[in-house]
């Protein structure tokens, strides 16, 4: 049968994870200290805030209430330690896991459901569709971050 | 009664915010910020923007034979040889290849979309889907703009805020 787009866009969505991990996956502990100027985010700083979004929007906010994420949604707050290598793929792999049961299982009446969010003291409603894109976007856009730190250090980035 | 929107309509329209916020956060730079690197061995600016451009007009008018003159024209930037491009010749690019994606993109019905096209990769034809065209320049301008982002929070400019 011929995929959707939209199964297109979740498939290749996977493939874009896969290749993120991949280019992660042969480094050190010492290179999520990397960045790309003093006074912006370290690489493992951006990987825990990406983990972070993926668990927060997906689970927390549209309220899957699922405990395999849960502590991921913890990552980015104020405080939060450092990660090594070895935490980071284990998050970005459960929370990948995660969210691909999602996008598989949610029907267009599911996606189109809403939820409250609160933005500067106002609650405006956002669809599972607007945080499917949200955090495809955060997946794509960081990713694009964290490729360019990997290339200012000539280690090996994503190819797109 | 207002019609919900489907998740594809959603993406496409989140899309084209995206869009703006990197049109907008380059309309602001003067054509010599275009030069910034955020390494010397790496990409200025100027030609990551050109090629998020020329990808554009190259998978949506080249590949799937949309003929266009202007997007033709724009399937050149980006190239080893091209020529430098202004701030405005840069805006008006993302503006144009934009416009010319988002026409297509909410026109096409799911078979339109299904329909495949050849395309030659390290020797191989392999045939491409319409949805699978668009996924990819989404893919890429995300990417890339995260890249243009990271380039301009070096240098301490505003990029693109999520």
């Amino acid at each position: 049968m011929t995929s959707t787009t939209l199964e297109v866009i979740y498939e290749n969505w996977r493939e874009y994870h896969t290749k993120l991990r991949a280019a992660l996956a042969p480094l050190t502990d010492e290179h999520l200290l990397l960045q790309p100027a003093p006074h912006l985010w370290s690489l493992g700083r951006i990987l825990r805030h990406m983990i972070e979004t993926r668990a927060w929007w997906i689970n927390t906010f549209l309220k899957e209430n699922d405990s395999s994420v849960t502590e991921y949604a913890e990552w980015d707050i104020p405080d939060a330690p450092p990660r090594t290598i070895a935490e980071i793929l284990r998050g970005m792999d459960a929370t990948w896991t995660f969210i691909e049961a999602r996008l598989q299982r949610w029907t267009q009446e599911d996606c189109a459901v809403t939820f409250p969010d609160e933005v500067d003291g106002e609650i405006r409603q956002v669809s599972r569709s607007w945080v499917i894109y949200h955090v495809l976007e955060h997946d794509l856009h960081h990713g694009g971050e964290v490729s360019l730190i990997l290339g200012m250090n000539n280690l090996q980035a994503p190819d797109v | 009664m207002q019609q919900t929107k489907s998740t594809l309509d959603v993406i496409y329209e989140n899309w084209r915010t995206y869009n703006e916020k990197l049109r907008n956060a380059i309309a602001k730079l003067t054509d010599d910020q275009l030069n910034l690197q955020p390494a010397p061995h790496m990409w200025p600016l100027q030609q990551v923007l050109q090629h998020i451009i020329s990808v554009r007009a190259g998978w949506f008018c080249g590949t799937l034979q949309d003929e266009d003159a202007a997007m033709t024209a724009y399937m050149e930037w980006g190239q080893r040889e091209s020529p430098a491009r202004t701030v405005a010749e840069i805006v008006r690019g993302l503006d144009e290849t934009w416009a010319f994606i988002e026409s297509r993109a909410t026109r096409w019905t799911p078979e339109d979309c299904a329909a495949t096209f050849p395309d030659e990769y390290d020797g191989e034809v392999w045939q491409v889907s319409r949805s699978w065209v668009i996924y990819h320049v989404m893919e890429h301008d995300l990417h890339h703009g995260g890249e243009a982002t990271n380039i301009l929070t070096i240098h301490k400019l505003q990029g693109v805020d999520l």
